[in-house]
């Protein structure tokens, strides 16, 4: 881990201003009032969620990728979800949604602003791949990967700066991946976006205390890698779960569903429990929702002594 | 256009029509009445209006077509099979488990050129493949029929005002119009849109009022046809309203006589 802090939202652009200069088949569109001039060569700019759905839809059925961003409105997913559905994802279309802020209750705006329950929405959906990468690298090469899949996605994205995780000359991430950040046998920590650094925390404090983490960066929500989790927690025995999202149909849901089905351990999960966010400091939200590393470490020493020997 | 181009296309119509039957009898769906309505509009459209290549599947230079009035689904089939698109036969499955022809029109199925599912949705798909069309130095159209009964829905002034914006001059959206109610042109006209009224069942008006707007190039067009229940006189008016329950076996019966005798009105008065 570098000191250099940047936001995953930072590697999507850079990313989407290689891909405007390489590929002549990729679109963009921006969600928003006016152009934040973040998009390269943006088609075209509006703040009609609905029409820039459908027109994402007839762009892609004209034979371009689209990536739409919304880089101010997190709403995009809920507002345009019926469009997303029926004329998206159903026939398969080639757009990428980026969402920043997604899933972010650590935004000042409040509850209606804040929407924590996006993984689940988009995650429900057949043919929907649904990412969330955890700084500037792997966003970057996250995005770049985009060019490869062959239906709709979502990715969601933080201002938040963090200290890159990964080197700069990484690239092995793709859809349906994971990383395992850190080696132990004590406790499996998936994490996902911002929480992995929280959770790269946690896993010092841990190790402090006589309990090896094995902390995996589960930047692809959905198709989920299941095969990275359930290695882990043979090993391990117990599991917590990270994110920043309620605790219902995200991460936790994903690797709750895979558990339950294949080995079955104790899991905790440090997230929004199951309520909507409110306006405060970003530092007073994520104590009051406990999205701390302290949080994932009581959860872990709590697990770590009901663990499947 | 000459009468007995008229004549060609009517017929054509009755056929359509009476497989429209057909299709909502063999798969006991409701909506015999929207789709009855629609049926000339979409004969003229695709018999003597749109570039469309049945044999070659998507030929670039092919006129699009989207669907925003869902309910007419079965006419639209009705009409792709009558070109050629797919087998006839496939109509007899319409609605069916692991049929080709889904409920709602199906980018799988050939000669679907979107999807559709959203009410009042069509026109911002249209306008998305307008805009591809155009990064893709395609001179074809894109054509949307809507019902004026979707004008109110969700974004669909969204789509339509951003059309007008975006200089989308190769958009055309034909408005199947039951109501009288004027708003609608109105409305269209205010954001910039070129609007022609005329009568959904009559070929010649439809003719006028697309050449009235042929020469229009920057800013999107709209046709208002004016229709009415099933386009075709003499169908007990049950058989079209909007009822919960499918039609009988004797209700489909009756309607496709009357259309048997309305076709040999149109061999005899030729």
């Amino acid at each position: 881990m570098s000191d250099i802090a940047r936001s995953s939202y930072i590697g999507y652009i850079d990313a989407i201003r290689e891909i405007a200069g390489e590929c002549c088949d990729v679109v963009f569109l921006e969600n928003g009032r006016e152009s934040s001039a973040v998009s390269p060569r943006p088609l075209k700019v509006s703040s009609a969620e609905q029409d820039i759905i459908l027109t994402a839809a007839g762009l892609a059925l004209g034979g371009y990728r689209v990536f739409v961003t919304a880089p101010f409105n997190p709403l995009l997913i809920a507002s345009g979800y019926e469009q997303i559905r029926a004329s998206v994802v159903i026939p398969n279309l080639k757009v990428v949604l980026s969402l920043v802020h997604g899933g972010d209750v650590l935004d000042q705006d409040g509850a209606a602003r804040q929407i924590c329950e996006d993984f689940a929405l988009m995650r429900v959906l057949p043919n929907m791949a649904v990412l969330a990468p955890a700084d500037r690298r792997s966003s970057y090469s996250l995005t770049r990967s985009l060019l490869s899949c062959d239906g709709p996605a979502y990715i969601r994205l933080s201002y938040s700066d963090v200290c890159d995780i990964y080197a700069e000359d990484d690239s092995d991430f793709h859809i349906g991946g994971a990383r395992l950040l850190t080696e132990g046998d004590g406790v499996t920590i998936c994490s996902v976006g911002i929480m992995v650094s929280e959770a790269l925390k946690a896993s010092k404090v841990l190790a402090q205390q006589g309990i090896n983490a094995e902390i995996i960066d589960c930047y692809s929500i959905k198709p989920f890698p299941e095969q990275t989790l359930l290695a882990s927690v043979r090993r391990t025995g117990c599991c917590v779960v990270a994110e920043r999202h309620t605790n219902i149909g995200g991460l936790y849901g994903a690797v709750t569903e895979c558990l339950c089905r294949s080995y079955t351990v104790p899991v905790r999960s440090v997230s929004v429990q199951d309520s909507f966010g409110q306006s405060g400091t970003p530092e007073e939200l994520q104590e009051y929702y406990g999205l701390t590393h302290r949080e994932i470490v009581h959860n872990v020493i709590q697990v770590w002594a009901m663990r499947r020997r | 256009m000459n009468i007995s181009r008229t004549r060609e296309l009517e017929k054509i119509a009755l056929e359509a029509r009476k497989d429209v039957v057909r299709m909502v009898g063999v798969a006991r769906a409701r909506g015999l009445n929207p789709s009855l309505a629609s049926v000339d509009l979409l004969v003229y459209l695709y018999w003597e209006y749109m570039a469309v290549y049945p044999q070659v599947r998507n030929r670039p230079e092919r006129d699009r077509f989207v669907l925003s009035k869902m309910d007419v689904t079965s006419a639209l089939y009705a009409c792709l099979a009558r070109l050629g698109f797919f087998d006839r036969e496939e109509l007899w499955s319409y609605r069916r488990l692991g049929a080709m022809l889904q409920g709602y029109p199906d980018i799988r199925t050939p000669g679907v050129d979107a999807p559709s599912g959203v009410l009042g949705g069509g026109i911002g798909i249209a306008a998305g493949l307008c805009l591809a069309l155009r990064l893709s130095d395609i001179t074809s159209r894109v054509f949307c029929l809507m019902g004026d009964y979707e004008m109110g829905a969700g974004g669909v002034w969204e789509s339509i005002s951003a059309a007008v914006s975006d200089h989308l001059g190769n958009l055309v959206l034909i408005v199947d119009s039951k109501s009288q109610d004027e708003s609608i042109r109105r409305r269209l006209e205010m954001l910039g849109w070129v609007v022609r009224e005329a009568d959904g069942h009559d070929f010649s008006s439809i003719e006028r009022a697309f050449g009235e707007m042929d020469c229009e190039k920057t800013f999107p067009k709209a046709l208002i046809a004016h229709t009415t229940d099933c386009g075709v006189g003499g169908i007990p008016s049950y058989c079209v309203s909007d009822s919960a329950q499918p039609l009988s076996n004797d209700d489909i019966d009756s309607v496709l006589a009357r259309l048997e005798s309305k076709s040999r009105d149109i061999d005899f008065e030729q």
